[in-house]
């Protein structure tokens, strides 16, 4: 009980700890050492997205022009301290209402050598080929990161430490990271927000660039608490009351394991990009959670057109209930409860096709323009925020334009 | 030196030559032809690469002056370094050529 406590103790307060330390040890460097400016730069977007359904929303665009659902600003400050030691901050507000502004970014790195390179502190969680650049819209072609894949898994970014080794042979380059972690936050699952705890975050991630060819993979494993109450208080009940499997089956707490492979290839006039995830855990919800997408994408000088289709395959296991039927009103009471629970779990497959322009219009500017077909399947919830459950047939087309840039 | 691993060199990755890649800033037309054959990419594409590398603390770009005369000048003053003039320009005689893009 009282490792328990302290364990708990631990976690809810390592992550202030940590970017406590940061600031600390930056403060005590920068103070005597540093000759260099800070440096200041930054992005932003502005998008508008226009749903055409009425029964539904996706991404939080429904049947008007919205223009505050993923529209943001970010400033980042860089300061070299020595020719080592570095500090950056990033501070991203978002216009979204299921997204919370402010620090994103902030950690210390020591480029300890040419190939191996250290940051500790709050960052991005370097999953996927574009995860820790999620953000940044002018760095990709597209409208958004495929959403299926980008949205699949249910964090983004940790308070730890990542090694990075660059190394060269001839004509290849090779990148590995390790990185460990933790993260404690809010995060919104289509409508639905709630509280997880990620722990033990441990995570290798590794790719070889020969030319225009990319290969990358990573792998990762984390302990996923989620912290929703009556859940865990349900859970308690069942297990006080000897029914172990139906405990179980709601259970909160799951080891989640991440693979990743990606291709990547791009010259001068296209380019090719597809990624494969594969996220199982013990939860009823997401047990298992596969996506790939796929794009190709032509440059016309300016111009870049893009064809992109993704989807995303979500298996929920079959649950056994050792509850006894039939006994007594209350044990009916009480299986018919858990019964509704892991019964009914949102699935999210869906298939998805994108076709879309961007026009780099000038320097450090971009505009872009993206129509999305959705096909989700009946009787799931398929990403959607469903308004009319017996109207919605799970298709829509999602219309979206796009002002980025970078300074 | 082959072409692949001044293009390494020039997008921010390692090598076993211990060089600091230095450009021309845009608008430049050598850049361009520079960009375009050896780096593969478009000024364009090449702004967003730098985009993702600067935000996600992965990369910096390479040191950039504004002229071929601030350039000449640095590549004196400076030992191993490695960047690109158009064909023709006259070099001091401790730089040496590595490579000629036709």
């Amino acid at each position: 009980m009282m490792d328990r406590a302290v364990h708990s103790l631990c976690s809810e307060y390592r992550s202030t700890l940590l970017m406590c330390a940061v600031l600390i040890i930056s403060w005590f460097v920068v103070m005597p050492v540093s000759a260099d400016h800070p440096t200041f730069s930054g992005y932003g977007r502005v998008v508008a997205g226009y749903l055409e359904e009425k029964s539904a929303k996706f991404l939080g665009y429904e049947d008007s022009l919205e223009l505050d659902e993923e529209s943001l600003i970010a400033i980042q400050l860089n300061h070299h301290i020595n020719e080592e030691i570095s500090l950056t901050g990033q501070a991203l507000f978002h216009s979204s209402e299921t997204r919370d502004s402010g620090i994103e970014w902030l950690y210390l790195t020591y480029q300890s050598s040419d190939n191996l390179r250290w940051k500790i502190g709050r960052q991005r969680t370097p999953f996927f080929l574009y995860s820790d650049v999620r953000d940044v819209g002018y760095a990709y072609p597209w409208m958004r990161l495929p959403t299926q894949f980008y949205d699949g898994y249910v964090f983004d970014s940790m308070d730890g430490l990542t090694l990075n080794y660059q190394k060269s042979f001839g004509d290849w380059q090779w990148e590995s990271e390790v990185f460990l972690g933790h993260f404690k936050d809010y995060v919104t699952q289509v409508d639905f927000e709630i509280e997880i705890d990620v722990d033990n975050i441990a995570g290798i991630k590794s790719s070889f660039t020969y030319d225009n060819w990319t290969i990358s993979g990573s792998y990762i494993n984390a302990e996923i608490d989620i912290l929703y109450a009556e859940l865990k208080s349900l859970q308690a009940q069942l297990q006080n009351a000897g029914f172990e499997k139906s405990a179980n089956a709601i259970s909160t707490k799951s080891d989640g394991h991440y693979g990743h492979l990606a291709l990547r290839y791009q010259d001068l006039h296209k380019f090719w990009v597809t990624e494969w995830m594969k996220i199982s855990t013990d939860l009823m919800w997401a047990p298992k959670v596969d996506s790939i997408y796929t794009t190709f994408g032509w440059y016309l000088d300016d111009i870049t057109i893009y064809f992109a289709c993704a989807t995303l395959d979500n298996k929920v296991r079959t649950v056994e209930l050792d509850i006894p039927f039939g006994v007594s009103p209350q044990l009916d009471f009480l299986r018919g409860a858990v019964q509704n629970i892991v019964e009914n779990p949102p699935i999210d497959e869906l298939d998805s096709f994108s076709i879309g322009i961007r026009w780099d219009f000038t320097q450090d500017m971009a505009i872009k323009s993206d129509i999305t077909w959705l096909d989700g399947k009946q009787n799931q919830r398929s990403l959607f925020s469903i308004k009319d459950e017996i109207i919605f047939d799970r298709d829509a087309v999602l219309y979206s334009i796009a002002w980025e840039w970078v300074f | 030196m082959s072409k692949r691993q001044i293009k390494q060199l020039f997008l921010g990755g390692v090598s076993k030559y211990p060089l600091t890649p230095l450009v021309i800033a845009a608008p430049n037309k050598g850049r361009i032809i520079f960009n375009n054959k050896v780096l593969g990419l478009s000024e364009h594409r090449l702004q967003a690469y730098w985009a993702q590398m600067k935000f996600t603390g992965r990369k910096e770009p390479p040191l950039e002056v504004t002229t071929l005369s601030d350039l000449m000048d640095e590549l004196v003053k400076k030992d191993d370094v490695i960047t690109f003039v158009p064909a023709g320009t006259t070099l001091p005689d401790s730089v040496k050529t590595i490579s000629v893009i036709k």
